[in-house]
């Protein structure tokens, strides 16, 4: 324990000096190509994560959920604004967050609060291939990968992490990441991901 | 109806053709037919698999998609989704028995089962039907056929999605008969479901029948995947058809085409074709016996005609046709009839009618005869047969030939047709012998006709520009009197002509002392025998006075006949007997050698008296007799000179060529050869110039009217003149008077033989007469 002091010391000033640490991460499958639409997350491992933005709206346009991946932090309230003329049901049997709004036009009133992490799916009754997944983690620090597969977590304090990465369609979890984060430390990292797309199902014409 | 006449072969034969290509058509037709069907069974039994395949998987798709929509219905999904296992199974169940499914699983995607309908022992155990999952797994839903406790199962594996997939639902639809039932509606084939492990085959689900199913377990085995297969005496066309692996074994369907269903169409076809042969047939054999009828109708009718044609009927008309050739023929039968009715007219008158005189024949006469005698028995008639033959008529065909003789005998016809009556028949007989019938005449009556005839014969027949005499001899017998039938009475006449000829009358009636007399020249023939063995026969000799110097230093020998019993017989009884028999020639013999015998005596005595034998024409013809005449002139030392031999000139037409070596012979003997009885035949002087004769004996016919027959007078002197100028010596025979003598002895006659001078007497007598007669003056 003693000879752990210093470390933490300085780790400490550096998160009250050095406040800002970036941090990139590059997702890509097997064959080197990059992924876009992939949750990457990093939970501090050495202090209480901080609450971020509490709120998240998922879209149901055009008979489809919108966006198709969803990242949010425990405790955020979701708002499911119905942008089609047709009414539409969600539910969700997933064990974070069972529950089902009848059918409804416009936003609901009240949006659903999260409270658990997690992974949910959504669906609507009427409309067997609307789906959406969302991913509740206990961290404000996350982010989705862009069309270059490259996602940003924004200022980290220095400190210890675990970086994850998920996909709805991975076909195994990618291994966690310990990182740490101050001053000449690293601040990009790599994951490489196998997805396997569940076969096509449904008829959206419907 | 017999099988030889024509409608019938007509009929059969044309049927039977018909028959033969309605059956070999038939035939034809069964066997392609029967290929076509078979083949079709099989053809069907692919099809049929690819019906049955399809059917599955539609089956399969139909089940997949109903399994589906109960998969996402909200409320099951629900259930599911909320774990708990109770609820789960009940879920399950309940939309489970709404599409009526035998078996409804749940497994989650670790593949262990979370709930079993069939066996809720299976819970937590891993997944079965990890194929039909993975399966499912790629296409989002499969179906396919297992066996789960020995039952056969349709299963369909979906995911339960909320909204992604969170488990499996696996229903089961038993594959049981119904379902087979309801496959073989619609692929209309047989379709069993066998299962095989390593015992074997095993049957799951059929249509068959019970008892077929027993059968068809019995006869199973593996190499079969197409073929036949019988079943409880039913056929089928088989085919296998595998449907899936399972674990526990291959599943196959067995899809069967029953052959009697296939060829039902075929037996139907088969069916018809037989019953339209049949009508054909019928229909054929009606027309044909009416066409065969049309066709030999006629023909019967025309053989019907010939038949009558055949029994002498020729005055039938065949009726008129109006096919062509029946036409034609009853046309040529027409012809036939008329050329037959006119051949026979001419055979008959051929077989009748005797061709010169264009009179009846003997048959004719026979048969006119024959009738004529059953009308005058029936009607108590009488009738008289008239036979009539011509006198002398040879030599008129031998001396002036048969032209000549035929016309005679055509003439002689014609005054006879002309001498009787209109109903009287007249025929020739033969040769020159005619015969006349004399309806209802008495042979009493009869002497008028035979009167009538006999004149006619008076004129004399004129014949490019000769004149002729013919005479005829005739007898007449009468019916019923002389005989009963036709052989009869022409015997009967015959021998009264015979009696009427060799007595020298015209005619004469038969009477019944005639046969007697004529079975009296049958015991003459004997008698004459007897006579020549016993030397009954003598000769007499007549003298032949020379006119030149009144000497009888010659003279005929002449046969007499004194019979024991009947006394004297004329030479005229037996001599033409005895020519017609033949015994002539012993006759002659006998003479010979008794004349010559004689003259020898007298050429011994120193009295040589120069003899005249007569010869007959049969003598005249035998090769043996010149020796004979030699040995018996060198047996009685006779010398040839004192003797001479006569002959008539009818006698040496028989065969002239012969008589005439016969005559040159006898010459050569140095004897002496006279031509007796000449002027009676024909021959010519030229003609008797080329004969061997030394001497001309004139025919006493022309002798006895010689005083006051101009005509005869310049015929003897006229012979007279020409004999002489042949250098023969010419006697007169028959010379009766004294003025006759000096007439002949003016003519130059050499010799003259006669009652005159003497008659034929015997030996001695004609010693003592040529005494006297030297003696006498001359």
């Amino acid at each position: 324990m003693m000879q752990g002091g210093l470390p933490r010391l300085l780790m400490a000033l550096s998160s009250l000096c050095t406040l800002a640490v970036p941090v990139e991460i590059q997702v890509q499958d097997a064959a080197g190509k990059p992924l876009d639409e992939v949750v990457a997350y990093a939970e501090p491992l050495s202090a209480k994560a901080p609450k971020g933005k509490l709120s998240h709206i998922i879209d149901q346009v055009d008979k489809e959920f919108v966006p198709l991946v969803n990242v949010v932090q425990v405790g955020t309230a979701i708002s499911f604004p119905n942008k089609d003329n047709i009414r539409h049901n969600i539910y969700s049997f997933s064990p974070p967050k069972p529950f089902d709004l009848k059918l409804y036009s416009g936003t609901p009133s009240s949006p659903v609060v999260f409270d658990k992490p997690g992974q949910v799916v959504l669906g609507c009754n009427i409309h067997d291939w609307m789906v959406s997944y969302l991913l509740i983690v206990d961290t404000p620090w996350f982010d989705k990968t862009d069309a270059r597969g490259m996602a940003r977590l924004g200022d980290l304090p220095a400190g210890e992490y675990e970086l994850k990465v998920w996909h709805p369609y991975q076909a195994s979890a990618a291994p966690a990441q310990k990182i740490k984060l101050g001053a000449g430390a690293a601040s990009a990292f790599a994951f490489r991901l196998k997805l396997t797309p569940p076969p096509a199902s449904g008829n959206h014409n419907y | 109806m017999r099988i030889r006449s024509l409608t019938s072969r007509i009929v059969v034969f044309f049927t039977s053709l018909l028959a033969l290509v309605l059956v070999a058509t038939f035939v034809l037709v069964s066997v392609a037919n029967l290929r076509i069907s078979r083949q079709n069974a099989a053809h069907e039994l692919v099809t049929g698999e690819r019906i049955f395949r399809r059917l599955l998987e539609q089956q399969g798709q139909q089940l997949t998609q109903a399994v589906s929509a109960l998969a996402t219905d909200y409320g099951f999904r629900q259930a599911i989704g909320t774990g708990d296992t109770d609820t789960i199974a009940s879920a399950l169940a309940n939309h489970g028995g709404r599409i009526k499914a035998d078996l409804v699983m749940l497994s989650r995607l670790d593949n262990t089962i979370q709930a079993d309908t069939l066996k809720p022992e299976r819970v937590g155990k891993s997944y079965p039907f990890v194929d039909l999952l993975a399966k499912a797994g790629e296409r989002g839903g499969a179906s396919g056929i297992e066996r789960i406790d020995g039952k056969l199962y349709q299963l369909v594996v979906v995911p339960i999605k909320a909204p992604i997939v969170i488990g499996w639902v696996t229903m089961g639809f038993e594959i049981n008969d119904e379902i087979a039932a309801d496959l073989k509606a619609l692929a209309g084939l047989q379709v069993s479901f066998l299962g095989r492990n390593q015992g074997g085959w095993n049957l799951l689900a059929s249509t068959l029948p019970p008892a077929q199913r027993i059968a068809l377990n019995g006869t199973l085995s593996d190499r079969q995947m197409a073929g036949r297969l019988a079943l409880e005496e039913e056929d089928y066309e088989i085919r296998l058809a595998k449907l899936a692996d399972t674990p526990e074994g291959p599943i196959h369907a067995l899809l069967a085409r029953s052959l009697k269903e296939a060829m039902a169409p075929f037996y139907a076809l088969q069916g018809t074709l037989v019953v339209l042969a049949l009508v054909a047939i019928v229909v054929f054999l009606l027309a044909g016996i009416r066409i065969a009828s049309r066709i030999t109708g006629p023909l019967r009718d025309l053989a019907g005609v010939a038949e009558r044609i055949q029994q002498g009927d020729y005055q039938q008309t065949p009726a008129t046709q109006d096919t062509r050739e029946i036409a034609q023929l009853a046309g040529s039968l027409a012809h036939m009839q008329t050329a037959i009715a006119e051949r026979e007219a001419e055979i008959t008158k051929l077989a009748f009618q005797d061709p010169l005189t264009g009179l009846p024949n003997r048959v004719r006469f026979n048969q006119l005869l024959d009738e004529a005698i059953a009308r005058a028995r029936e009607h108590d008639d009488s009738l008289t047969v008239l036979l009539i033959n011509l006198d002398r008529f040879q030599q008129i065909n031998d001396t002036l030939g048969h032209p000549t003789g035929d016309r005679v005998l055509a003439l002689v016809g014609e005054r006879l047709r002309e001498a009787v009556r209109f109903e009287d028949q007249v025929a020739r007989l033969s040769g020159d012998e005619y015969a006349v019938l004399l309806p209802g005449v008495q042979v009493g009556q009869s002497l008028s006709t035979l009167e009538r005839i006999h004149r006619t014969f008076d004129r004399r027949f004129e014949l490019g520009g000769r004149t002729l005499d013919v005479r005829a001899g005739m007898g007449a017998a009468g019916f019923p009197e002389h005989g009963q039938n036709a052989t009869d009475l022409l015997r009967c006449a015959d021998m009264a002509m015979y009696r009427a000829k060799r007595s020298g009358e015209p005619q004469m009636l038969y009477d019944p002392g005639m046969q007697s007399f004529r079975e009296e020249h049958l015991s003459l023939l004997g008698d004459l025998q007897q006579a020549v063995e016993r030397n009954e026969l003598t000769l007499y000799y007549q003298p032949k006075v020379s006119l030149a110097d009144g000497r009888a230093d010659e003279a005929e020998a002449l046969v007499r006949w004194i019979h024991p019993d009947k006394g004297f017989i004329p030479p005229g009884e037996f001599i033409p007997f005895a020519e017609q028999t033949g015994y002539i020639r012993e006759v002659t013999r006998w003479v010979l050698a008794h004349a010559i015998a004689q003259a020898g005596q007298w050429v011994a005595a120193d009295h040589p008296i120069k003899i005249s034998v007569n010869l007959s024409t049969r003598d005249l013809l035998d090769p043996g007799l010149p020796d004979q005449v030699a040995a018996l002139l060198a047996q009685h030392a006779m010398p040839a000179q004192y003797l001479c031999l006569e002959i008539t000139e009818s006698g040496l037409m028989e065969d002239p060529s012969r008589a005439l070596d016969v005559l040159n012979r006898l010459r050569a003997l140095g004897l002496s050869l006279a031509i007796d009885d000449y002027g009676t035949g024909y021959s010519s002087l030229a003609y008797i110039r080329r004969l061997p004769v030394t001497e001309l004996k004139i025919d006493r016919a022309f002798v006895i009217e010689l005083a006051h027959n101009d005509g005869d007078a310049q015929i003897v002197q006229s012979t007279i003149d020409l004999g002489h100028r042949l250098g023969l010596k010419v006697v007169a025979e028959g010379v009766e008077d004294q003025p006759t003598v000096a007439i002949l002895a003016r003519m130059g006659c050499d010799r003259i033989q006669g009652y005159v001078f003497g008659k034929p007497m015997p030996a001695d007598a004609f010693v003592r007469w040529q005494q006297e007669h030297a003696a006498s003056p001359a």
